[in-house]
């Protein structure tokens, strides 16, 4: 049986890092809180039930964040995602690679680029415009010789599809 | 400039700073996590003073005593018989769920049973009117030629703690009570009905009245307009069965009579806001239904989880059923408060309407509407037709914006479905017009879709919402995915 203080440090060592995880995920500190809290309290709850049989607490944990993780995801983008089975046992280490790499880009827009180099052609020419170049609509109009119509769209289906890549990413990859 | 910043906001979410927790959020939910653990180890720390024997001893005296106590409360609520004393809970096959939703649908309007309906519309029935008289009719056993069949249905609306953080709700003025009067004779093809909305001080602020001659609208403005009517609205037919949505049944007694509570849940975006954008929300629907005539007793509308202090609306419902001959009817028409004005609009709609839907039998139609838009042309864009203040600003906002202002007759359909909460609006316009909604926007491309085996050329455009546009029968359909769908999927064509 675990103690007070081993919860305690398996929360301080590990607490940042699912919360960057699922804020990173679903761009949204309200959504990190929440999961983040639910990550956490079905971990104690399930010590309760079965406080024998686990044997890597750290491990089962990110067990515990990946499937708060994976439920959301069906919630939100309404599918089922698949998983690398293979990689089910090393969530915690996917979860460390990932911030890295996040952590590892010297600028807002090098992380961005990690993201919007996966969208579809029209939407990566306006998200990198918009969003790394730093052009304004009418710029970007004038440009691709495109009228605003197009832009506001296009921008807003990138939009779209790069919250939906960033929060699928390590699934499908 | 707003919508610059917005963007802008977006990129900068992608900054390590923003990614760091709240501070205080980290502390609150720490002490939350080990108060849960602390709490588990109390126990666990009790049972451990007790031998395994001392524990059997003490969990047989725990056992008999939570009989003696069930035992106390069973008699004493079966004495006075006027609580709630079900056999909650209890199995109902996934056969008997599908047959108890399709006689739900059946027989109620939609906005005792729709989020969406129940919470914008304000408690205004015109279609969902029409539909009940086709569901009188079919159930009259009535042959004579001089009696309708009538139904009154009285709602009385009490908004929870949570109302104001649905803008569907605040944005329009609201009513406290709501009555609809409807009779049909279907021998003579005659039907009459009313419906009518009060505020919480009585005042009527809408009334809609129609007969097979004529009609009266009542928005809450200076006048009301009156409608001849040149030819029948057509019938509209809509396909309430439920298929495969995740509802929960469970049986419950009151007063020794037995209801369905049916629960349901969705993701809406209309009580977040107007744009498509809005975020969504979870409305969970509870509603109760008498088991016997499958008639929806009372709504009650959630945010999030079931709770009183989560309760954003609970519409209590009451009918009665008769017959009624047409003189007594007549006595029956609204008063309305102000001057009523003739209007010379006319409805002549072209035959033959109908809808295309998608072939899988997953998808429902869950909303159909009826819009024409000679109304449209006159009292909707007159400021003097809704209440004053910013209340009727709203109202006005909300009919225009909810009306197709630019063709001259249409039906609307949503059609969703269930599995994949994917959904799609269509409006069918007659006759054919040649305006392209997409023109402008962005190039189609030229495919061909399968109508019950026959080969139609559409225009499919792909931009922030796919739009597919065809003619089929001399009527033009445009419908509007609201998810991406990336296959087309193939149509059958149901005439109305």
């Amino acid at each position: 049986m675990l103690t007070s203080n081993e919860i305690s440090t398996i929360y301080d060592t590990n607490f940042e890092k699912i919360y960057r995880f699922f804020y990173y995920r679903f761009m949204s500190k309200d959504i990190a809180e929440d999961l983040s809290s639910e990550t956490f309290v079905q971990f104690i709850q399930n010590i309760k039930k079965t406080p024998d049989t686990i044997i890597d607490p750290q491990k089962y944990l990110f067990g515990v964040a990946k499937n708060v993780y994976m439920i959301h995801l069906r919630h939100k983008y309404h599918q089922i995602p698949t998983y690398d089975v293979e990689k089910e046992q090393e969530f915690g280490s996917q979860v460390d690679e990932f911030l890295d790499e996040i952590d590892s880009s010297d600028t807002i827009e090098e992380i961005a680029m990690k993201f919007i180099v996966k969208l579809p052609d029209r939407q990566r020419e306006i998200a990198d415009l918009r969003f790394i170049q730093k052009l304004s609509l009418t710029e970007i109009c004038q440009k691709l010789d495109k009228n605003m119509n197009y832009v506001k769209t296009t921008q807003r289906r990138a939009i779209k599809s790069l919250k939906e890549i960033v929060a699928n990413e390590m699934l499908y990859n | 400039m707003k919508k610059i910043d917005k963007d802008q906001n977006f990129i900068n979410k992608f900054d390590k700073k923003a990614s760091m927790p709240d501070p205080v959020f980290r502390y609150h939910l720490k002490q939350q996590v080990l108060a849960e653990f602390e709490k588990q180890n109390f126990f666990s720390r009790l049972l451990n003073k007790f031998t395994p024997i001392q524990i059997g001893a003490l969990s047989f005296a725990s056992t008999c005593l939570v009989l003696f106590t069930a035992f106390i409360i069973v008699s004493v609520y079966t004495q006075k018989s006027t609580l709630t004393i079900g056999d909650l809970g209890k199995g109902i096959s996934e056969g008997e769920k599908s047959v108890i939703l399709r006689n739900i649908y059946s027989v109620n309007p939609i906005n005792q049973i729709s989020p969406e309906t129940a919470l914008n519309s304000n408690g205004y029935q015109t279609v969902d009117a029409r539909n009940s008289i086709e569901n009188l009719n079919s159930n009259s056993a009535n042959t004579q030629l001089t009696l309708f069949q009538y139904q009154t249905l009285k709602q009385t609306y009490n908004y929870g703690d949570k109302a104001q953080l649905c803008d569907a709700l605040t944005n329009l003025p609201h009513p406290s009570k709501t009555e609809s009067y409807m009779a049909a004779n279907n021998l003579t093809n005659q039907y009459y009905i009313k419906n009518t909305s009060y505020d919480e001080n009585g005042q009527l602020i809408r009334a809609y009245q129609a007969d097979d001659e004529k009609r009266i609208e009542y928005m809450g403005g200076e006048y009301a307009i009156r409608t001849t009517v040149s030819a029948p609205l057509p019938n509209v037919t809509t396909d309430n069965t439920l298929k495969s949505i995740n509802a929960t049944i469970t049986e419950q007694y009151i007063n020794g009579k037995k209801y369905y509570v049916v629960s349901n849940n969705e993701d809406v975006s209309f009580c977040t806001g107007l744009s498509t954008d809005a975020p969504t929300m979870k409305i969970i629907n509870q509603i109760l239904v008498d088991s016997e005539t499958y008639k929806v007793t009372n709504s009650k509308y959630y945010i999030d989880s079931i709770s009183d202090s989560n309760l954003i609306l609970d519409i209590k419902s009451e009918y009665t059923d008769g017959f009624a001959v047409w003189e007594m009817l007549k006595d029956n028409f609204i008063q309305i408060p102000v001057q009523i004005r003739e209007d010379s609009m006319t409805i002549t709609p072209k035959y033959p309407f109908g809808i295309v839907i998608p072939k899988s039998a997953d998808y429902l139609i869950t909303n159909t509407t009826y819009t024409n838009n000679a109304g449209l042309a006159s009292h909707y864009f007159d400021r003097a037709f809704y209440p004053a203040g910013s209340a009727g600003d709203k109202l006005m906002y909300a009919q225009l914006v909810n009306s197709n202002t630019s063709i001259s007759a249409a039906y609307g359909v949503v059609v969703r479905d269930s599995n994949t909460h994917t959904s799609l609006k269509m409006t069918v316009q007659t006759p054919a017009s040649n305006n392209s909604t997409s023109e402008g926007v962005n190039t189609p491309q030229s495919i061909t879709i399968d109508i019950d085996g026959q080969k139609v050329a559409a225009k499919y455009y792909d931009y922030d919402e796919n739009v597919l546009e065809f003619v089929y029968k001399d009527c033009k359909y445009v419908l509007t995915y609201t998810d991406d769908l990336y296959t087309i999927p193939q149509f059958t064509y149901i005439a109305l």
